[in-house]
C-alpha cells in the first residue's frame, strides 16, 4: 500500500517568506512515486536584509503567518520544517581526505569512508564556522578515478573528495531561533544553492555540468555542478533588491515605485527601445508621479544585472571554464523574472540560459513552474532525502546535534 | 635619536610617543589654541607666541613666548615689519622651541603682523632642523581689505614653501559654517571649532597606535610636496552607518573644499582612528568609498589607529598632494624593522595601492623610512618638482564629486567585492551619465 510523507520547506528570505508543503508518495519498494505540493503560504518579509535575519521578533512572525497559511493552505498541521539558509556568510571550499589503509586488512569499510570525511572535515574552515554540508564528489581508490561506493573495495589508499558548504554559525542559528521559538520542530537546514538545486535540476544536468542562479531579493546563490558533483556554490549579496534600488536612485522615485516599475516595465534589453518610448508614472500618495524614458530604465537595470553576472562568472571560471558546463545555465529564483534577463546571461556567460518556468504554457504552469519557489520546493525535498538518511545518524542528525544541543 | 618607543605587543596593536609641540602665534592663533588645549590633553605642548602682552595673559597655553620685547609690546599692528623684527628679537628663545621634538604643528591667522613672520621663521627653521612642520592657518574675510589679503597670500606662498603640509582655510568659508544671520563672534567659534578639528586629528594621527599608525615624517612622505596646494579633511561619525557617514562628512567638509579637488589629489594618506570594535568590513567600507572618490592614478597611504577618543565614534582624515606618483622622495636609510610602517601594512593589507595601476614602489621608494633614524636623516629637504606653479586657488567653487550614496541599503553591511561597495549603485560607481 503506497504511503504519503509530508514535508515542509522553509524560505525566510529577503523579499518573502514561503512555506511550502508537500506529499510525497512512497511506493511499496521504498522509493519515491509521486512528488506533488499540498499547499503554499507566503507572507511578505520583515527583518531579513540580504537573507540575514536583523529582527527576530519580526521574522517570528511572518514564519508564524506562513506557516498558518500554509497549515490553511494544505490544511494539514504543522510540527516540522526544512528551513533553507543563506547569506554572505555562506562559503565553499573542495577538500581530500585521506587514509591509508593496512596491508594485512585492505577492504574498505563503512568505518574507512567515514574516517576519510572527518579528514576532509580538517581543512580550513574558521573556527566561527560550521560545515553545513559535505557533499561527496568522488571516492578515489590507489587512485583509481570515478569511485562511487568503495565500500567492499580492496586497496591501499582511499581519498574521498568533498565539497564543504559552511556558514558563520551564530548567523545560522539566528535563523533557526526563529522557528524553534514557534515550537516547530526543524528537522535540518539546507543551504539554499542546495536546496534549489534539488528542485529544478535533474541528474543529467548534474552530469553534464549545469550552473544554477537564484536570484532572489537580497542575494543570489549559485552552484555549480560538473560531472554529477557539486564543484563550487556560494553567495553574493546582490539581487532584486538592488536593481530596485538602482532604479530608484537613477530615475529619483520613491523605491516602492521602483519596485513596481522593475516588476511591470523593466527589462535588460536595450535594443528595440525608441529613444522617445516614455513610461507615465501616476501620482500615488506622497509620489507626485512624473514621467520616465525607458531606455534610462532598461540601461540601469542592465547595468546592475550585467554586472551580477560577470561578477558570477569571475567567480565560477577559476573552478571551470563556462564552455565546459555543457548543461549550460540555469536562472531561478524572483529575480529570474526580469525581462530579457535570459539574453543578457547567455550574452554574459556564452552557454545556452534556461529560465525556470519559462517553457510552461500559462495552462500547464504548476508551482515547480515558479521560480519564486524553487528554495523552498527545494527545502522539502531535501526533508525527504532526510527520512532514510535521518534513521542512521547522518547529515540530519549531525546538523540538530550542532544547532539543537542543550 | 626619534623618541620612538616603537615595538608591538601581543595583540598587535604598537605604541608610540612622537613629541609634538602645537605653537600658535598672533591673537587668531591664540584663539584657537586656547579652545583646543583641553581636550588635548598630556603629552603636547602647547605653545602661544606673540607680540602682544595681553592676549598671551589670558592664553591657557602652556609655555607662552613674548616676541620682540622692545620691538613690540602692544602688538604688530599689522605691519609685518614690526613682526620680523620681534621674531629676529627673540630667535634664540623661538629656537628652544624644537629642542626634543619630533613634529610641529604651526597655528595662525594669517593677514595681520605677528602670525605670518613667525609661523614663517618656526617652518623655516623646521626645515632647516629636519623636523616635520604642519601648519594650519586661516585667510582673512575679504571685505577686510586688499593689503590684508595681500599680506596674507604673501605669507602663505611662503610657509607652504616651507612647512610640510599646509591646511588652510580661507574665512570667507565661515558662512558655510554658521548661519550667515548669526553674530560674528559665533561665525569665529564655528571657524575655530573646526581648526581645532584640524589639530586634533593631526595629533591623534602622530599618537595614536593601532595595527597600521602614521608618524610626521610618514605624512610628509605621503605629501612630498612643499609649495603645493594639499587636500585635507576631517570628519567623525558614529552610529549603525558611522563607516558610510563619515565619508560622507569628509567630503562635505568645507576643509575639503579650501585646498585640491578630491580629483586632483595624486597621492592620499587616508587615516582612520576608531575604538578596537571597528570592524575589517568598515574600514574597508570606508576605503572603498574613499577610492571612488580620486580619479586617475593615485597612490594611497593607509594609517588605521585604534583606543583613541569616543570608542563609538570613527574619524577620519584624508590628507593629499597632486605632486603625482611616489618616486625616491625620502631618505631611506632604514633603522632598527622593530616598529610599525604604517604605510608599508597600508599596501600589504591589499586595500591601498594606486588606483588604476598595479602597484610600483618597492620598499623605501616614495614611502618611509625606518624608525629609529638619526635626527639629521629624518626628513630630508624633499625634492621639489621642476613644474611649473599653478596660480594659488584658495576656494574652489564647486566639489566635482559627490559621495556615493547607498539609498536603501544605507543602514546595512556594504557588500564589498574587488574593493568596491555593491550597494551603491552600478550606474554611480562606474561613473555612467544616465542623461547623456
Amino acid at each position: 500500500m503506497p504511503k504519503e510523507y509530508i514535508h515542509v520547506g522553509l524560505e525566510i528570505g529577503t523579499t518573502k517568506v514561503c512555506a511550502v508543503v508537500v506529499g510525497v508518495g512512497v511506493g511499496a519498494a521504498g522509493a519515491a512515486s509521486s512528488f506533488r505540493v499540498l499547499g503554499v503560504g507566503e507572507v511578505p518579509s520583515r527583518g531579513v536584509r540580504k537573507g540575514e535575519v536583523t529582527d527576530i521578533d519580526l521574522v517570528k512572525r511572518c514564519v508564524h503567518e506562513a506557516l498558518g497559511d500554509a497549515e490553511e493552505k494544505a490544511k494539514v498541521e504543522i510540527h516540522n520544517v526544512v528551513v533553507s539558509v543563506t547569506g554572505a556568510h555562506m562559503q565553499s571550499l573542495n577538500a581530500i581526505g585521506e587514509l591509508d589503509l593496512p596491508f594485512e586488512d585492505n577492504e574498505i569499510t563503512e568505518i574507512h569512508v567515514q574516517e576519510v570525511e572527518n579528514k576532509a572535515h580538517e581543512c580550513g574552515i574558521p573556527r566561527e564556522n560550521r560545515a553545513l554540508h559535505t557533499v561527496l564528489q568522488h571516492y578515489y581508490v590507489d587512485g583509481q578515478e570515478g569511485v562511487e561506493n568503495p565500500v567492499g573495495m580492496v586497496g591501499g589508499k582511499l581519498e574521498g573528495g568533498f565539497h564543504i558548504m559552511h556558514g558563520i554559525s551564530t548567523r545560522v542559528e539566528n535563523t533557526l531561533r526563529c522557528v524553534k521559538d514557534l515550537e516547530v520542530d526543524v528537522d535540518d537546514v539546507v543551504v539554499a544553492s542546495l536546496a534549489s538545486a534539488q528542485a529544478v535540476l535533474d541528474q543529467h544536468q548534474k552530469d553534464l555540468g549545469v550552473l544554477l542562479l537564484d536570484i532572489g531579493g537580497g542575494v543570489t546563490d549559485y552552484i555549480l555542478y560538473r560531472n554529477g558533483a557539486v564543484r563550487h556554490s556560494g553567495v553574493l549579496a546582490v539581487g532584486g533588491d538592488h536593481v530596485t534600488n538602482d532604479l530608484a536612485m537613477g530615475l529619483r522615485i520613491p523605491t516602492a515605485r521602483a519596485e513596481k516599475l522593475k516588476c511591470s516595465e523593466a527589462s535588460c534589453q536595450l535594443e528595440g527601445v525608441k529613444p522617445d518610448d516614455t513610461i507615465v508614472l501616476k501620482a500615488e500618495g506622497t509620489f507626485a508621479g512624473g514621467e520616465i524614458q525607458r531606455k534610462v530604465l532598461n540601461y540601469i537595470t542592465r547595468l546592475r544585472v550585467e554586472e551580477l553576472f560577470c561578477l558570477i562568472r569571475k567567480k565560477i571560471e577559476p573552478v571551470c571554464r563556462m564552455d565546459l558546463i555543457a548543461g549550460g545555465v540555469v536562472i531561478t529564483g524572483g529575480c529570474s523574472a526580469l525581462q530579457g534577463i535570459q539574453v543578457l546571461a547567455e550574452e554574459v556567460f556564452g552557454v545556452p540560459v534556461k529560465r525556470v518556468g519559462s517553457g510552461s504554457s500559462s495552462r500547464a504552469r504548476t508551482w515547480h513552474d515558479d521560480p519564486r519557489y524553487s528554495t523552498a520546493i527545494g527545502a522539502a525535498r531535501h526533508a525527504h532525502l532526510l527520512v532514510n538518511d535521518g534513521q542512521d545518524g547522518g547529515f540530519f542528525t549531525k546538523i540538530k546535534d550542532i544547532f539543537f544541543k542543550g | 635619536m626619534l623618541s620612538y618607543t616603537a615595538g608591538r605587543n601581543g595583540d598587535g596593536m604598537g605604541k608610540r610617543a612622537e613629541k609634538i609641540k602645537v605653537v600658535a602665534a598672533g591673537n587668531g592663533g591664540i584663539n584657537i589654541l586656547d579652545r583646543i588645549a583641553v581636550e588635548i590633553g598630556g603629552g603636547v605642548d602647547c605653545i602661544a607666541v606673540n607680540t602682544e602682552q595681553n592676549s598671551l595673559a589670558t592664553s591657557v597655553a602652556t609655555r607662552k613666548i613674548l616676541c620682540g620685547g622692545s620691538a613690540a609690546r602692544a602688538g604688530a599692528g599689522g605691519d609685518p615689519r614690526i613682526g620680523q623684527a620681534a621674531v629676529a628679537e627673540s630667535a634664540e628663545e623661538l629656537e628652544s622651541i624644537f629642542d626634543g621634538t619630533d613634529a610641529l604643528i604651526l597655528l595662525g591667522a594669517l593677514g595681520g603682523g605677528t602670525s605670518g613672520r613667525v609661523l614663517a621663521h618656526l617652518a623655516r627653521r623646521a626645515a632647516a632642523r629636519g623636523i616635520a612642520s604642519f601648519a594650519v592657518v586661516t585667510l582673512p574675510l575679504s571685505f577686510e581689505g586688499k593689503s590684508r589679503s595681500e599680506l596674507a597670500s604673501a605669507d602663505l606662498e611662503e610657509i607652504r614653501g616651507l612647512a610640510g603640509m599646509s591646511v588652510v582655510f580661507p574665512n570667507d568659508g565661515m558662512a558655510e559654517l554658521a548661519d550667515p544671520e548669526a553674530p560674528l563672534s559665533e561665525s569665529f567659534f564655528a571657524c575655530d571649532v573646526l581648526l581645532a578639528s584640524v589639530v586634533l586629528s593631526l595629533i591623534g594621527i602622530f599618537h595614536g597606535s593601532g595595527p597600521m599608525d602614521v608618524s610626521a615624517g610618514e605624512v610628509l612622505s605621503a605629501l612630498a610636496a612643499p609649495k603645493k596646494q594639499t587636500f585635507f579633511s576631517h570628519s567623525v561619525a558614529k552610529g549603525g552607518n558611522r563607516a558610510n557617514d563619515v565619508v560622507a562628512g569628509v567630503f562635505r567638509s568645507p576643509l575639503a573644499r579650501a585646498g585640491l579637488a578630491p580629483g586632483e589629489v595624486k597621492r592620499l594618506l587616508v587615516h582612520v582612528s576608531a575604538g578596537p570594535e571597528i570592524s575589517f568590513s568598515e574600514v574597508q567600507a570606508i576605503f572603498a568609498q574613499v577610492r571612488a572618490q580620486t580619479q586617475g592614478e593615485v597612490a594611497f597611504y593607509l594609517g588605521i589607529s585604534i583606543g583613541r577618543g569616543n570608542r563609538e565614534e570613527i574619524g577620519l582624515t584624508l590628507i593629499g598632494s597632486d605632486l603625482g606618483l611616489p618616486q625616491a622622495a625620502v631618505v631611506s636609510k632604514a633603522g632598527d624593522s622593530e616598529g610599525v610602517v604604517g604605510i608599508e601594512s597600508g599596501r600589504s593589507l591589499g586595500v591601498a595601492g594606486e588606483k588604476g595601476e598595479e602597484e610600483k614602489g618597492e620598499k623605501g621608494e616614495g614611502m618611509l623610512p625606518g624608525m629609529d633614524l638619526p635626527e639629521e636623516s629624518i626628513v630630508a629637504p624633499l625634492p621639489r618638482v621642476q613644474k611649473k606653479e599653478k596660480p594659488v586657488k584658495f576656494q574652489q567653487t564647486m566639489l566635482p564629486l559627490v559621495v556615493e550614496d547607498r539609498g536603501h541599503f544605507t543602514k546595512t553591511s556594504p557588500t564589498m567585492e574587488d574593493g568596491e561597495d555593491l550597494d551603491v549603485p552600478t550606474f554611480s560607481r562606474k561613473k555612467i551619465n544616465l542623461n547623456a
